[in-house]
C-alpha cells in the first residue's frame, strides 16, 4: 500500500502549472529568456504565459509585465531567466506574488563555493512556502502536458510525449538525453534537470515519478546523493510501483568524483558504496550514455520479460556466436527451445540452416520465405515456453530488410507483446537506412538497437530486474 | 615493559577510539557474535596460566591499540604447544614490538585459542556520511587487498541482502568449496554479517567494524571471529 510521506512534495504543479512566469523575456532569441519564451510558443505551451520584461510592454507578441508582481493571474511556476547577480531579488518577487516554483538557471552558487548566495536564495523561498528548482540547472520540460520550463537547444526538436521519466543533476548531458530520445521518435513523460538541489532534490523527482501515472521508467544521470534516506525512500517507493529506476552514476574514478563535485558540489561518496546500495534498492546501473538510453527504451515500452532464457535468431552464422558469447558474459540464458519448436522451424527454414538456438537462418536471399521468415520465426520463439524474450538481428539493408521489418514487427507486437515477450531487435546496416526504419520501430514500441552487444546488453538488464521482481514476489512483498 | 591500565582506553570524551582486538571481541561476545576464545595476560606467569586453561596448542598476540598489523611487527605467535613456548614467546613478542614500534602502548598479551581451517573472510562495518552505516563483506588476504572483491550494502541488511552480498564476489566459488574442500558454512557467515549490521543500528557509537579475519569452516562446523578491530565512541 503506498502512502503518501507528510515531508513529500508534490510537484504537479511544477510539470503542468496553470500560469507560467518567464522572467528576463526578451524579443532576442539568442538571450535565454527570449529563448525560453519562443520554446513554449513554438511547442503550444498548455500554460498560461507571462513574459516579464521591465521596458517592453509585450515581447514576442504577448503582453509583458514589468515585475513579477503586476502579473494580475497566480504563478505556479517562474522561470528565472536572468543572471546570477540578479537572482536574488528576483526569488524575493516571486515569493511576494506567492509563486510556487521558482526555476533558476543561473550558475554561480554553490557550485563555485558561494554557498551563502545560495542558502539566502533558500531562506527567502522557505519563508514563503515557494520551492525552487536549481540553481545551476536547465530546468524541466513535460510532454505530457507540453510545459516548457528551459532554454536548452534539445527543444529544437517537438518533445515526444511517452513513458520514461528523466531526472538528471548535469543540465547539458540531461537535456542531450532528450535529443537522444526524440530524435529516434522516443517519448519522455517529464524531464528535469535539478542542478545545485538547493531545495528540490532527485529524490523529489524520484518520488513524483514513481507516483506519476504517466511514467513507467525513471532515468537518472546522477553525481552524488545529498540525502541517503530520502533516496532509498524514494528508490524503494519506485520498487513497489515495478518503475523501473535506471542510473547513470559518474564518479567511479577519483578524477570523476572531483569533476563532479566541482560541477554541481555533490557529495559522490565511494563508488563501491553506491554500486551496493543499487543493487540493494533494485537500481539497474547503467555503464554508459547509450546504455542509459538503450534501457530505459526497453523498459518503458516492452514488457518485463518471465526471466533470463532468451531466443535470438538472425540471417548471420557469426552474430550467432557473438550473441552466444554476449549472452553468457550477460547472465542470460540460451534458452532451449521445445521440440515442436524446432519442428515448426525446419518446416520453414532454408535446407542449409539447423533448427536450434542462436537460429541462423543463413540468408534472407533466394529464399522464397524470406519477406515473412524472421517474423515466424519471432512468433514461433515467442509461443515457446522455454522462451522468455526473444532477439532478432537483421543484417541487410535495401527493401528486403523493409519487408522484413514491416512484417516482423507484426509479429512482435501481435504475437510476442500481447504473451509477454519482450523483443529487442539489432540491426547492422548503413546509418542511413537504420535511420529511415527507426520511426517505424519507436512507433510499434519495439526497440531497435545498433549491434548484437547493445541489444544482448539491454535483455540482460531487464532479465536482472525481472528477476529482483521475482525475489519480491516471492517474499510476498515484504523485505 | 610497559602497561597500561586498559580501562583508560575506553570511552572517553572527544573522539571514537581504536579497541584493541581484545576489548573488541568482547564487545562482539555481548552481542551474540562468535569469537575465538581470548584471555588478557600482563606477566610472563599469567599468560602460562591461561593457556594451561585454555588447552594447548595456543596462539600469542601483542595486544596494542597502537598496533593494527601485528604480524608486521613481530607481535603474532602461533601454534605454541607448551607452558615453555608460551613463557619464551612472551617475552619475545614484547620485546620485538617494543623495538620496531617504541611509541605503541602495550596493554599485555593475549592468549586465545588455535583454530586452523577453514576460509578466512572478512567482514566490517563503517558509516557513510550520505547513507549512513554500511556492511561489507569480502574473503580474506589477496581478494580484499589486492583485486578489491568486495560486496557492500546499506545497513540495516535483509537476509535476502545477505545471500547476494554473498555471491556477489568473485570468490564465491572459493566458499561453495572446490577440488576436495566441502562448502564452507555459509548460514554462520550470514550470521555473522547480519549480528554486524545489527550492532551498527543498534549501537549509534560504534563508528567502524573491522572483523579480520572471519575463520568460516566447513558446513555444520560455524564461523568465529579471529581478529576484530572497533572504532567507538
Amino acid at each position: 500500500m503506498v502512502t503518501t510521506p507528510e515531508d513529500s512534495v508534490s510537484l504537479e504543479r511544477l510539470f503542468n502549472p496553470r500560469g507560467l512566469a518567464v522572467i528576463g523575456a526578451s524579443n532576442n532569441a539568442q538571450k535565454p529568456g527570449g529563448r525560453l519564451l519562443q520554446y513554449c510558443l513554438r511547442h503550444g505551451s498548455s500554460a498560461t504565459l507571462y513574459p516579464v520584461n521591465p521596458t517592453s510592454p509585450d515581447v514576442m507578441g504577448i503582453p509583458a509585465y514589468r515585475s513579477v508582481a503586476d502579473i494580475p493571474g497566480a504563478v505556479d511556476v517562474a522561470c528565472v531567466a536572468v543572471p546570477q547577480e540578479r537572482t536574488q531579488a528576483v526569488v524575493d518577487e516571486c515569493v511576494q506574488k506567492r509563486v510556487k516554483f521558482v526555476v533558476i538557471y543561473a550558475a554561480g552558487f554553490s557550485e563555485r563555493s558561494r554557498t551563502d548566495a545560495q542558502a539566502s536564495l533558500i531562506e527567502s523561498a522557505r519563508r514563503g512556502g515557494t520551492r525552487i528548482l536549481g540553481p545551476n540547472c536547465q530546468g524541466v520540460v513535460s510532454a505530457i502536458h507540453r510545459m516548457v520550463g528551459s532554454y536548452h537547444a534539445c527543444l529544437d526538436l517537438t518533445p515526444v510525449r511517452g513513458h520514461i521519466g528523466l531526472v538528471a543533476q548535469t543540465g547539458a548531458l540531461g537535456g542531450f538525453l532528450c535529443t537522444a530520445l526524440w530524435e529516434r521518435g522516443l517519448g519522455l513523460s517529464h524531464f528535469a534537470s535539478v542542478g545545485n538541489e538547493a531545495d528540490l532534490d532527485v529524490s523529489d523527482f524520484v518520488e513524483f515519478l514513481a507516483r506519476d501515472p504517466h511514467t513507467r521508467v525513471i532515468g537518472l544521470f546522477l553525481e552524488g546523493v545529498r540525502d541517503g534516506y530520502k533516496f532509498r525512500r524514494a528508490a524503494n517507493l519506485a520498487f513497489q510501483a515495478r518503475k523501473p529506476i535506471v542510473v547513470l552514476k559518474t564518479g567511479s574514478s577519483a578524477k570523476g568524483r572531483e569533476a563532479a563535485l566541482t560541477h554541481t558540489g555533490a557529495i559522490t561518496g565511494s563508488d563501491r558504496i553506491y554500486d551496493g546500495l543499487f543493487k540493494q534498492l533494485r537500481v539497474v546501473r547503467a555503464s554508459t550514455l547509450d546504455d542509459l538510453v538503450d534501457t530505459l527504451v526497453a523498459f518503458s515500452c516492452q514488457p518485463l520479460p518471465a526471466g533470463p532464457r532468451t531466443a535470438f535468431v538472425s540471417p548471420s552464422g557469426a552474430a550467432c556466436s557473438l550473441l552466444s558469447d554476449a549472452a553468457e558474459s550477460a547472465d542470460l540464458a540460451v534458452a532451449d527451445l521445445a521440440s515442436a519448436s524446432l519442428e515448426q522451424m525446419r518446416a520453414i527454414i532454408p535446407s542449409l540452416a539447423v533448427a536450434k538456438n542462436p537460429l541462423d537462418i543463413v540468408s534472407v536471399y533466394g529464399n522464397p520465405n524470406a519477406r515473412t521468415l524472421i517474423g515466424d520465426i519471432i512468433e514461433i520463439m515467442a509461443r515457446d515456453r522455454n522462451v522468455d524474450m526473444v532477439i532478432p538481428g537483421i543484417t541487410v539493408g535495401g527493401t528486403a530488410a523493409k519487408e522484413i521489418i514491416e512484417h516482423s514487427l507484426e509479429s512482435a507486437t501481435r504475437v510476442a507483446r500481447p504473451l509477454g515477450v519482450p523483443v529487442l531487435y539489432w540491426w547492422l546496416v548503413d546509418r542511413e537506412s537504420f535511420r529511415e526504419q527507426e520511426a517505424a520501430f519507436a512507433a510499434n514500441g519495439v526497440p531497435l538497437y545498433a549491434g548484437p552487444e547493445r541489444a544482448v546488453r539491454t535483455a540482460s538488464a531487464m532479465a536482472r530486474y525481472a528477476r529482483w521482481v521475482g525475489i519480491e514476489d516471492a517474499a510476498g512483498g515484504h523485505q | 615493559m610497559k602497561v597500561i591500565d586498559s580501562s583508560a582506553l575506553k570511552i572517553r570524551a572527544g573522539a571514537p577510539v581504536v579497541l584493541s582486538a581484545h576489548t573488541s571481541k568482547h564487545l562482539l561476545a555481548k552481542h551474540g557474535i562468535p569469537v575465538t576464545q581470548s584471555f588478557l595476560a600482563t606477566t610472563v606467569s599469567e599468560s602460562v596460566r591461561m593457556a594451561d586453561d585454555l588447552g594447548y596448542p595456543v596462539v600469542l598476540k601483542i595486544e596494542s591499540p597502537d598496533v593494527s598489523h601485528k604480524t608486521d611487527v613481530g607481535g603474532v605467535r602461533l601454534a605454541l604447544s607448551s607452558a615453555d613456548e608460551v613463557a619464551r614467546a612472551f617475552v619475545e613478542v614484547v620485546r620485538s614490538v617494543e623495538t620496531s614500534r617504541p611509541d605503541a602502548r602495550i596493554e599485555g598479551v593475549c592468549i586465545e585459542e588455535c583454530v586452523t581451517g577453514g576460509v578466512e573472510v572478512i567482514v566490517g562495518m563503517e558509516r557513510d556520511p550520505v547513507f549512513g552505516p554500511v556492511v561489507i563483506f569480502g574473503l580474506g588476504g589477496v581478494f580484499v587487498e589486492v583485486l578489491d572483491d568486495v560486496s557492500v550494502r546499506a545497513a540495516p541488511v535483509s537476509d535476502a541482502d545477505v545471500g547476494e552480498m554473498l555471491k556477489e564476489i568473485k570468490g564465491w566459488k572459493v566458499l561453495q568449496g572446490y577440488r576436495s574442500s566441502g562448502p564452507a558454512d555459509i548460514a554462520a557467515l550470514a550470521g555473522i554479517i547480519r549480528s554486524v549490521s545489527a550492532l551498527a543500528e543498534l549501537d549509534e557509537r560504534i563508528q567502524e567494524v573491522d572483523l579480520n579475519p572471519v575463520l568460516v569452516r566447513r558446513a555444520g562446523s560455524g564461523a568465529v571471529v579471529v581478529d576484530a578491530r572497533v572504532v567507538s565512541w
